[in-house]
């Protein structure tokens, strides 16, 4: 391999034919004299297209067709002009500079010699683990193991995105497994039904992950004097769209039945309908009850969901699924209302240090103000959402120029490319030229857990149902 | 991709058959042991590779044609004119054409690389056999003391002592790819790139005789088309010589050469015509078998109308050979690229005096 040349924080290179290179691989052009190498990965893979290659090409046409003939080339100098013809231009992103082994320093104001320095693979796993106590291994890049620190997801903001089908949800339930192996507390919001076997093997035996999962009629049954005022009143405004004056009058309500110990749905039911209030007022209360009630989150109160029993299941470890799947979208967004109130009682009381939120198509559920929420108030109080898409644009611009780490599946679509392009963690050149082309299961990482080098991998396979109860036609 | 510019009437399936081969020879044993043990001494040595432009197309290092003026005496009126019929009588042709180009230099010498073509032109389809490239380090004078006398008699007695050699080198291996074909050509038109003059030490008659001989005892006909001529009567190209006619046509200028020209050492070996074998065509210098009659020339060149694709007046099956024996600008790379891995020579680029000197003027390959 040789140096081209430099355009920009682009470095091009020439390689033969019979020197491994792909999309993704870091190389270091290490200049002796000068004692350091400069750190570069390939973005793109070109022919080297010099112009007198046509004629060669149209001498090869020539011969397809009615043209045939034999080459006495004793010295099989054609394999050498085939080598040619196939020479590459490895287009490279300048990534840095290394001194030393591991010294990787964001500096590239210096060339190294074109004609002295030799190029070599870079093993850039060496640099992303670097000494990190928590390995948790996603995959393999070019054969090669990848690790990274479980500690870079922490505290963070995390997107997984790519086309249907390439592998989003497997590196989720990936990320999901180990955390929680980890004794990371993790819940999950599945739209989907898709984690709910995360705990039985492929052959379906069980594994030892602590997986609790929680449905609608099935261990989802709130009580609305455990739930308290906040949490109700956010699920009327946020979640079921009360206005305000009728707020004010549903906590009016709201008081004089907890001061009376009567705090139930079917008497809140009761006691708004005989309430001297305006009738629109009461119609609107009523309508937003009745929706409660139909709900199936409330049908004994007696036995509620508690923050205690929300706090055992993911404790220490534990990964907690609620199941949203068959469920309308006002009850999702109930749901994910409630859950959320929730986790943040749990941690505004310090009963957690974190946990880890993983949402699964959150545009479905999560109400506008919610992406703000995500990304200031509940990022400080311990609450670290990684979020789960296959349509960029329905996550909001501030969630991508903020994330922390952001995992890029394949895209083939302009406008998804654009978007996540938009990826404060990288150059949208290089999100793009990696992410075209790239099959299911390999993955562009971005962000702190590669210490900013975007890497790819193809991502470990799991042994775990990953896919839900899915009724399928042709079985 | 070939230009057509006549109607092809056989069925497709014919055109489209897998060919056979065309059977010729390998390159002669002594040929590819001379090309070894040249090479073979540069092991370690310093190699200086040609620069190559990448936007130059084919390159070929090919000398000048013969110059030539028969006078101003002689005037170019009166000679005869008669017309070329295409005979839709198909015979086998076959064109040959040889290549050689400089690849680089080293401290002794020069690394040449030659490759010489034949392609024949059968009913429905075409086959050609290309020979080499075969590499030879031609030492400068003062070094030729070590190529021995067994190697020079290999090239009939060639001295190794100048860049003349190397002019040598590839009419020998043309001329050996001619007597390949005159061999075993039967009934058909032998073409060869250039003129049936012969008789200087580079281009000894005896064997363009031999080849002229040979041929007409398979009953064929050796036909040399010159692309471009240094032959002028009266400061005039041969070329510029007649061309306002639009019919295919056949200018004799036999007579004025033989006048003008003793006959020896340079010695025309054909007749020597100004042709237009097609409507559209350009006027070329064609060398025709001197044994051959004039009906049968005609026929000839009737029959090669007739047959071959006629491309701006050139034969197609010669240009075919003419374009795959060319060298290209990367096969040049490619070249330098196998002499610098397979003979351990270190590759060292000198600074071109010209272009320090001149910068961009003055460096272009037109300059002499």
């Amino acid at each position: 391999m040789r140096i081209y040349r430099k355009e920009g924080d682009q470095i091009q290179i020439i390689a033969f034919p019979d020197e491994h290179i792909q999309r993704g691989d870091y190389f270091l052009i290490e200049d002796a004299g000068l004692g350091k190498g400069l750190l570069v990965q390939v973005i793109d893979l070109q022919y080297a297209n010099v112009p007198g290659i046509l004629e060669d090409i149209l001498r090869d046409v020539m011969t397809d067709g009615e043209l045939a003939g034999e080459d006495m080339d004793p010295l099989n100098i054609s394999s050498e002009v085939d080598a040619l013809k196939d020479t590459r231009l490895a287009v490279c992103k300048i990534r840095g500079t290394i001194t030393g082994e591991k010294d990787l320093s964001p500096t590239t104001s210096w060339l190294p010699s074109r004609t002295s320095s030799r190029i070599r693979p870079y093993p850039v796993n060496r640099l992303i683990m670097n000494g990190g106590k928590l390995p948790l291994k996603v995959g393999y890049n070019d054969g090669d193991p990848i690790q990274i620190d479980a500690s870079g997801l922490d505290g963070g903001l995390n997107i997984i995105t790519g086309r249907k089908g390439t592998g989003k949800s497997h590196l989720a339930k990936l990320l999901l497994l180990s955390m929680a192996g980890l004794g990371a507390p993790c819940v999950v919001l599945d739209v989907n039904g898709e984690y709910v076997n995360l705990h039985k093997s492929k052959d379906g035996r069980l594994s030892s992950s602590r997986l609790t999962v929680l449905a609608p009629r099935s261990g989802i049954n709130f009580a609305l004097a455990k739930l308290g005022l906040r949490t109700m009143s956010g699920v009327l405004s946020n979640a079921l769209d009360l206005p305000a004056t009728s707020s004010k009058v549903f906590s009016t309500i709201w008081r004089e039945l907890e001061a009376r110990g009567d705090l139930t749905l079917p008497s809140l039911i009761q006691t708004v309908q005989s309430w001297s209030c305006h009738e629109s007022v009461r119609e609107a209360l009523i309508s937003r009850l009745q929706v409660l009630s139909e709900s199936g989150l409330f049908y004994d109160e007696t036995n509620p969901l508690t923050e205690e029993k929300i706090l055992h299941s993911i404790e220490g470890g534990g990964i907690l699924v609620v199941n949203l799947k068959n469920q309308s979208h006002i009850v999702r967004r109930i749901l994910v209302e409630i859950f959320l109130g929730e986790l943040t009682k749990i941690l505004s009381s310090n009963w957690l240090r974190a946990a880890f939120l993983f949402a699964e198509e959150a545009h479905l559920y999560l109400r506008e103000t919610y992406w703000d929420d995500i990304i200031t108030r509940m990022r400080h109080i311990g609450l670290f959402t990684t979020f789960i898409t296959n349509q960029p644009d329905t996550v909001q611009e501030t969630i991508y120029r903020q994330a922390d780490n952001v995992f890029i599946f394949n895209f083939t679509n302009e406008h998804d490319l654009e978007t996540i392009g938009k990826v404060a963690k990288s150059d949208s050149e290089t999100i793009r030229s990696l992410i075209r082309g790239t099959p299911a299961r390999r993955c562009l990482l971005l962000g702190n857990v590669v210490h900013d080098l975007p890497l790819m991998v193809d991502i470990e396979q799991l042994d775990v149902r990953t896919m839900g109860e899915t009724r399928l036609f042709f079985s | 991709m070939l230009h057509r510019t006549q109607e092809v009437t056989e069925p497709l399936l014919q055109i489209k058959s897998i060919p056979e081969r065309l059977g010729l020879p390998a390159i002669p044993d002594s040929l590819v042991e001379l090309s070894n043990r040249s090479m073979n001494r540069l092991q370690g040595s310093k190699f200086n590779p040609r620069p190559v432009s990448l936007i130059e197309m084919g390159v070929d290092d090919a000398d000048l044609e013969e110059r030539l003026d028969i006078g101003a005496s002689f005037a170019a009126s009166g000679l005869k004119r008669s017309p070329i019929s295409p005979v839709k009588e198909r015979v086998p042709i076959v064109a040959c054409d040889a290549s050689s180009v400089k690849i680089g230099e080293t401290d002794t010498g020069m690394i040449f690389a030659i490759r010489a073509v034949a392609v024949s032109r059968q009913t429905g389809k075409i086959l050609y056999n290309r020979w080499g490239p075969l590499l030879f380090h031609v030492p400068n004078s003062e070094d030729s003391r070590q190529y021995r006398d067994d190697e020079a008699r290999a090239f009939g007695g060639l001295s190794l002592k100048t860049l003349r050699v190397l002019t040598r080198l590839r009419n020998h291996v043309e001329r050996w790819v001619q007597e390949v074909l005159s061999e075993t050509l039967k009934n058909g038109i032998l073409l060869i790139d250039g003129s049936l003059t012969a008789g200087t030490p580079d281009n000894p008659a005896a064997r363009v005789n031999n080849i002229l001989a040979t041929a007409r005892s398979n009953n064929s006909i050796v036909i040399g088309i010159s692309k471009s001529t240094q032959l002028t009567v009266g400061g005039r190209n041969i070329l510029g010589l007649s061309n306002d006619d639009s019919v295919p046509h056949l200018l004799d200028i036999t007579p004025l050469v033989e006048e003008e020209y003793p006959p020896y050492p340079v010695r025309f070996l054909g007749r020597v015509y100004v042709a237009k074998l097609s409507n559209d065509g350009f006027l070329f210098r064609t060398d025709i078998d001197r044994e051959s009659g004039e009906e049968e020339t005609r026929l000839a060149l009737g029959r090669l109308a007739g047959t071959d694709v006629i491309f701006h007046g050139y034969p197609e099956t010669l240009r075919i050979a003419h374009i795959f024996s060319t060298f290209t600008a990367n096969e040049i790379l490619a070249i330098q690229r196998f002499v610098a891995s397979n003979h351990h020579i270190t590759l060292q680029s000198r600074p071109s005096i010209r272009r320090s000197l001149f910068g961009p003027f003055g460096t272009s390959r037109y300059v002499a």
